[in-house]
């Protein structure tokens, strides 16, 4: 049986989606700040950050204007990055990429990490945009 | 009354058209995609601003063309070319006749609204344009009665003044008496506005316009559905609209100019059908239509234009107004009752749709949920971000009735929507 919308935002995103975990809460002069928008819906996000001497991150928070959807995938984005090395978050961007934007069909299991839930999405393509864009934003920034 | 075209009979003449559900179900027996259903669910369209659904008498003259007649208009001596020239001239003839234009000159077939805003923008000779130093529009404008504009006054080192908005949605009035002046070349506005669906005091613009010897474009592609349109009473200088919002094919749509201001301008495009002759020295050009209508056009699409004012004409405006308001009210009354709903727009003149905001849904999310129940709506900023800036939201969710829109569907949509914000929130 094929998986709603509505059941694919309540069973795997709406935590995230509704969590202020990661809103943002500081004014760190040495943050970074980053930001993007979709310019056929107006919805915008932007990333804080701050990377150590090797590179990884080690706070994060983000600021959306945007959807649920978009929340979500951003807040999964800082929940996931956090203490990575940006090449470990190229590789991890790469397979998302690669996933939500293909045909194949994911199998959902008892051990997926909250970013491939993210995966589900290529159910709901009208709606890539949505997820993909956070993540996007960093990857552009990064490479 | 009968449809010519199929048969069908779309109500008797004297009766009361709101009474007989009859007439109705025969409006939507001639849109065949109305029949089938979305993730399992009867399809509910209800985002006809963005583009109304095409009646079967529009299907077939457009597969007809292709299948019987296909060819290039004009030039050719062939039967088949003979053919197609004259039904795209008898288009053409139509829409003078449905917008009571004076010619049928007058009417220049475009790819849609935004190339006859474009056109124009792009098309005003240096004479027209040196007598003045300002644009004129207004803050509820879809980007393509914006943009052109823009460019326009930076190529000509033109000024834009823009007519703000009210909290409801409406022109403020001190502004069109104030920024429409004896520097202003001319006043784009639309008729009804697509993001608020605010119906807008044309002959108070008008009437200003011409105080001051201001030409005026209006944008009618959200009114042409829904108002009778006559360009004369209105006085307008320009009328632009599409054909896909009035029931007819996309990739079509009219610009409507009194032949004294077109005659002034410069061609826009160059190319065939354009000229009377060409020489390498020297290229002069076609009369009106022909001179603004450069390359072949869209054949097919002007002829199913034709049968889709055909199919508008056979239906009148008598009911459509009616039908309309009986849609707007009963929408808007149960819309109001959903708790932390905020329509954007909300003037006294409005018609057509309704654009609203719900506390904590985003319209995206809403539009996703929506359609999984077999609704169409439309979430985003309609083209019309400095609207969306002006209430402070980055999109809103609009529901847009047409024809063969009923009651029983804005049940179902209300009964979606509610089971959608609980989901949400």
């Amino acid at each position: 049986m094929l998986m709603t919308f509505g059941d694919y935002y309540s069973d795997y995103l709406k935590p995230f989606a509704i969590s202020d975990e990661y809103s943002l809460s500081q004014n760190d002069k040495k943050i970074i700040k980053i930001e993007k928008n979709n310019p056929l819906c107006g919805d915008k996000v932007t990333l804080y950050f701050l990377q150590d001497k090797q590179g990884k991150v080690t706070e994060i928070s983000n600021h959306v204007e945007g959807c649920r959807l978009i929340q979500a995938s951003a807040n999964i984005l800082c929940h996931t990055i956090m203490h990575k090395t940006v090449e470990e978050i190229k590789v991890i961007t790469q397979v998302l990429e690669q996933k939500i934007f293909s045909d194949q069909k994911i199998t959902i299991s008892k051990n997926m990490q909250p970013w491939q839930y993210l995966w589900l999405s290529n159910e709901f393509p009208a709606r890539l945009k949505c997820i993909w864009l956070p993540w996007e934003l960093l990857y552009d920034y990064l490479s | 009354m009968t449809n010519k075209n199929t048969g069908h009979k779309l109500f008797q003449q004297g009766e009361d058209i709101h009474s007989s559900a009859i007439n109705l179900h025969d409006i939507r027996n001639q849109f065949p995609i109305l029949r089938q259903t979305i993730n399992g669910k009867p399809l509910v369209y209800f985002d006809n601003g963005a583009s109304t659904q095409k009646p079967i008498s529009v299907v077939d003259a457009v597969s007809n063309f292709y299948t019987n007649y296909n060819s290039n208009i004009h030039r050719g001596v062939h039967t088949l070319s003979q053919k197609a020239t004259v039904a795209y001239e008898k288009a053409r003839e139509t829409v003078q006749k449905f917008l009571n234009a004076k010619s049928k000159n007058e009417v220049i077939f475009t790819r849609g609204t935004t190339e006859s805003i474009n056109l124009v923008a792009y098309s005003l000779s240096k004479q027209q344009v040196k007598t003045r130093k300002k644009i004129v529009i207004t803050y509820m404008e879809h980007h393509s009665n914006i943009v052109p504009w823009q460019m326009f006054c930076e190529r000509n080192n033109y000024n834009l003044d823009v007519i703000n908005i009210n909290q409801d949605g409406e022109l403020i009035e001190q502004d069109i008496e104030a920024l429409i002046d004896d520097n202003t070349l001319l006043v784009a506005f639309t008729h009804i506005s697509n993001s608020l669906g605010t119906v807008n005091p044309v002959e108070k613009i008008m009437s200003k316009a011409k105080e001051v010897g201001a030409l005026t474009l209006i944008d009618g592609a959200q009114a042409v559905s829904h108002l009778p349109i006559d360009v004369q009473e209105l006085g307008c200088d320009f009328y632009c609209f599409s054909a896909h919002k009035l029931y007819g094919p996309t990739g079509v749509g009219v610009l409507y100019g009194r032949s004294e201001v077109l005659d002034l301008m410069n061609p826009f495009h160059g190319g065939g059908d354009m000229i009377k002759s060409v020489s390498f020295e020297k290229t002069t050009y076609a009369d009106l239509p022909s001179k603004f209508e450069a390359g072949t056009p869209n054949i097919a699409g002007a002829i199913g234009l034709d049968k889709a004012i055909e199919f508008i004409n056979d239906v009148g405006f008598d009911f459509i107004k009616k039908h309309d308001l009986d849609l707007f009210q009963y929408a808007n009354d149960k819309l109001k009752l959903i708790d932390n709903l905020k329509f954007i727009g909300d003037a006294k003149h409005k018609t057509g749709l309704h654009s609203f905001t719900i506390t904590n849904v985003h319209p995206h999310d809403l539009g996703t949920l929506l359609d999984e129940q077999g609704i169409a709506v439309r979430t985003g900023h309609h083209c019309a971000q400095p609207v969306m800036d002006f209430f402070n939201v980055t999109a809103t969710t609009r529901s847009s009735y047409a024809i063969y829109n009923t009651k029983e569907e804005i049940d179902i949509f209300l009964e979606a929507l509610k089971k959608s914000i609980q989901l949400l929130c």
